[in-house]
């Protein structure tokens, strides 16, 4: 063997033998810095959907505290957007992916306090980041509205907890590499180099006319693409046939799925500038990557379904696969749309218009957020060995926050192609003083308008789960063990 | 899978594949374009933004304008910026070459600003529109930017840049003997929407008829 | 244009080393055995503590009457 590819066989380990670990060692080892990430993720949840709630009066009551100039609708909105994407999302990831890289390592934990380290800056950068926006340093480039500054403070912590993962995964017992791993590994790569060469090719350096913007959607897609998407898929494909109890269908389909994820998705992004000025080729190349998406996600979703298939009570008795098979169809459903769009021929229609709103919260809720809703009901019992207080809280988590995103995607959609069809029509204009006449924004507003009642929806939701996971931390002792944590209970009955 | 560098390489293989192909390969392209003058001895285009109207778009990107608005007319028969009178040639990467921050936009809540200094060069219009886009748009959902107006004592004589509320907003006008005017960044950002023109040819900007 | 073919060739260039170390990193593979016992792969998720075949989430308080309801099924 060469000594490149052995430089590369070093990472992984040599036979050793060492006591196993068991997963609750695992568990009690992550306790700290999971519920570091996890109550700062849902804390910036709730921030987030405050944002997101005046933002989405605003579209339809421009009035609405319009006096005030921290939360006019740019900002605000550029506020909820990087609330909920480095606040929620990110350490959402942090908490779920790390906890499941660290479970599949089998490994006891090693430096711990690198990642509350990390966890205490992202968090401190995030809070600047968005006070930055709201304070005039919005620089009104999409997904990266916050003040440049903060970027070496978020690279830094997003640095450390990149070289944790690693490390645990250098460190992990030896043996197979399970498919939900190589997503985490891809992703902590993918990101930090997303990051920074964006931060570089935009605002430190910034690379002369449109490349600019193709840097931005190269960026702004990739988050999605290669940032979250594998961090759901890999909570996919390690809670789904671990609560029921069965291994994925097929794992070969899931080794092709994610090297073709890896190799289409991260092109698609420039099908955010069809028809803008940039060469046509890549454009050409953004459609094509976008349509060749259809196979990293059909395999997905045959192998997801063939797993879950035959189980659908199971799934209905777990609160975490509610919300977990909610999330695996809605990335089919969300990445069907996705390619769809891309067509040069919709995509006249559907650019520049609430279409596009509707889907990124297809991608960015329905997706990812709920399979991350999924991961901590799991992930929660185990960590803190306590049960969640209340199973009605999780009902009405789980039922406003379905109902309420599934109302919002109707809305953004449906609006959003009546918008892009009427813009389409020269004859139709934006306002008219006749009050009776077909106006774009006219037609729009109602759609608007239940988009603002299905965000009520998702407040009641994510208010719910916000107090029963409070009820959780800081609930009476005997909340603990009433009936054990959900993994022991089936353990200790031998079910 | 046991081994790893197969993992590895390929995690770097694909970005850097993606990163190479879309954007390096855009910078080897296009990436020094310069101003190109028509004929001989013309004024080279585009032009760089000075002054006032340059200070205009920093207010432009804080307030988060690009958000509803986008920078961009697309060729002809490619939706209807054209017919809509956002412009009569499609918009090149030339053209953003001298912008340190380019605003192409990806929502048309409201309407394309590529060319809003040529379709609405009154000063007048857009201070009112901006205090509240009511006086000129009636049904719009745009935000009033009151705020970067302040109300005055009138001096000696009426401001000359005092607003002109319109007596259909009676609630809007301001007490007798006071005035409201633009503050500095409202200057900013009018001067910012008058320079915005698609008023000059380059050579390839006819290419997609 | 004849630019425009030079980026073409570039491109292309790039495609086929990229298509041919793809190749030959599935012909290594398979030659060194990493896709041999693949299926197997996939229960690695389980340990003594969450078996497998054992449902491991219920919604709280309602374990032992959800998996009696399972396995009634079965």
């Amino acid at each position: 063997m060469s000594p490149f590819l052995s430089f590369f066989n070093k990472i992984d380990p040599q036979v050793e033998t060492k006591p196993k670990v068991a997963l609750s060692e695992v568990d009690h080892e992550m306790r700290l810095p999971v519920l570091l990430f996890t109550i700062s993720g849902i804390l910036w949840l709730l921030i987030g959907t405050f944002f997101a709630i005046v933002a989405s009066f605003k579209m339809h009551s421009p009035e609405l505290l319009a006096n005030f100039e921290p939360l006019t609708f740019g900002r605000v909105r550029s506020a909820h957007l990087n609330a909920m994407t480095y606040g929620w999302a990110n350490n959402a990831v942090f908490a779920v992916g790390l906890w499941i890289m660290a479970r599949l390592c089998k490994a006891h934990i090693r430096y711990a306090s690198m990642l509350i380290i990390a966890g205490v800056f992202w968090n401190i950068g995030v809070t600047i980041g968005i006070i930055g926006i709201l304070t005039g340093g919005l620089t009104s480039v999409e997904w990266l509205e916050m003040p440049p500054q903060v970027g070496p403070l978020l690279a830094f912590s997003y640095v450390l907890i990149g070289m944790w993962g690693i490390l645990m995964f250098r460190f992990r017992e030896r043996g197979h590499v399970y498919v939900s791993q190589w997503y985490i590994l891809g992703a902590l790569f993918w990101f930090p180099w997303l990051y920074v060469v964006a931060i570089t090719m935009i605002f430190l350096e910034p690379a002369r006319g449109t490349i600019q913007a193709l840097t931005n959607w190269w960026f702004g897609h990739n988050v999605l693409g290669l940032w979250y998407t594998p961090m759901g898929l890999a909570a996919i494909y390690y809670l789904l046939p671990k609560v029921l109890g069965r291994p994925i269908y097929s794992y070969y389909l899931s080794l092709l799925g994610f090297w073709s994820l890896a190799l289409f998705y991260n092109w698609a992004g420039v099908h955010h500038l069809i028809g803008g000025p940039i060469p046509v080729w890549l454009i050409s190349a953004g459609i094509v990557a976008s349509v060749m998406m259809v196979i990293p996600v059909v395999v997905t979703a045959i192998n997801h379904h063939m797993s879950a298939v035959g189980n659908a009570r199971a799934v209905w008795q777990s609160p975490t696969l509610r919300f977990i098979v909610f999330g695996a169809m809605s990335y089919t459903l969300a990445s069907f749309f996705g390619s769809w769009m891309a067509l040069r021929s919709v995509n006249v229609v559907t650019h520049f218009t609430q279409f596009t709103i509707g889907h990124a919260h297809h991608g960015v809720y329905a997706f990812f957020t709920m399979t991350m809703f999924g991961g901590i009901y799991f992930m929660m019992p185990r960590i803190l060995e306590r049960e969640w207080p209340s199973a009605m809280l999780i009902k009405v988590h789980f039922w406003c926050a379905a109902i309420g995103i599934g109302m919002m995607l109707v809305a953004l959609h449906v609006g959003g192609w009546i918008q892009g069809m009427d813009l389409n029509n020269p004859d139709i204009p934006f306002f008219s003083p006749d009050s009776s006449a077909r106006t774009i924004l006219g037609a729009l507003k109602p759609w608007l308008f239940s988009r603002s009642i299905s965000g009520i929806l998702l407040t009641i939701a994510h208010i719910a789960f916000f107090v029963n996971f409070a009820l959780m931390l800081i609930g009476p002792r005997a909340v603990r063990y009433k009936e054990g944590p959900t993994l022991l209970a089936a353990e200790r009955k031998g079910a | 899978m046991k081994n790893l560098p197969l993992l590895f390489f390929g995690i770097f293989f694909v970005l850097a594949f993606s990163w190479t192909g879309l954007i390096l390969s855009s910078v080897i392209q296009y990436g020094d374009l310069k101003p190109i003058a028509m004929e001989e001895g013309g004024v080279p285009q585009p032009q760089a933004r000075v002054g006032v109207a340059q200070q205009g778009k920093l207010v432009y990107i804080s307030q988060g304008c690009i958000y509803c608005h986008s920078q961009q007319v697309r060729r002809k028969g490619f939706g209807a910026d054209w017919e809509r009178g956002w412009g009569n040639r499609q918009s090149v990467p030339r053209d953003y070459i001298l912008q340190e921050r380019v605003l192409l936009g990806t929502s048309r809540t409201g309407p394309d600003l590529m060319t809003i200094g040529e379709r609405q060069p009154s000063a007048d219009w857009h201070h009112q529109h901006l205090y509240n886009p009511q006086f000129t748009s009636p049904g719009s959902i745009m935000p009033p930017f009151r705020y970067l107006y302040r109300t005055q004592k009138i001096g000696d004589a009426p401001s000359p840049n005092a607003l002109k509320i319109p007596d259909t907003f009676p609630e809007e006008k301001p007490e007798p003997g006071y005035e409201i005017v633009p503050t500095e960044r409202a200057e900013q950002l009018v001067a910012y929407m008058l320079s915005l023109k698609l008023n000059y040819e380059l050579p390839e900007s006819r290419n997609a008829e | 244009m004849f630019e425009w073919n030079l980026y073409l060739m570039i491109i292309a260039v790039f495609g086929g080393i990229f298509f041919a170390t793809a190749v030959a990193a599935l012909w290594w593979s398979a030659k060194h055995g990493q896709l041999r016992n693949f299926e197997q792969g996939s229960r690695v998720i389980f340990d003594d503590e969450e078996p497998e075949g054992v449902h491991t989430d219920y919604f709280p308080g309602e374990s032992a009457k959800a998996s009696d309801k399972l396995r009634e099924i079965r």
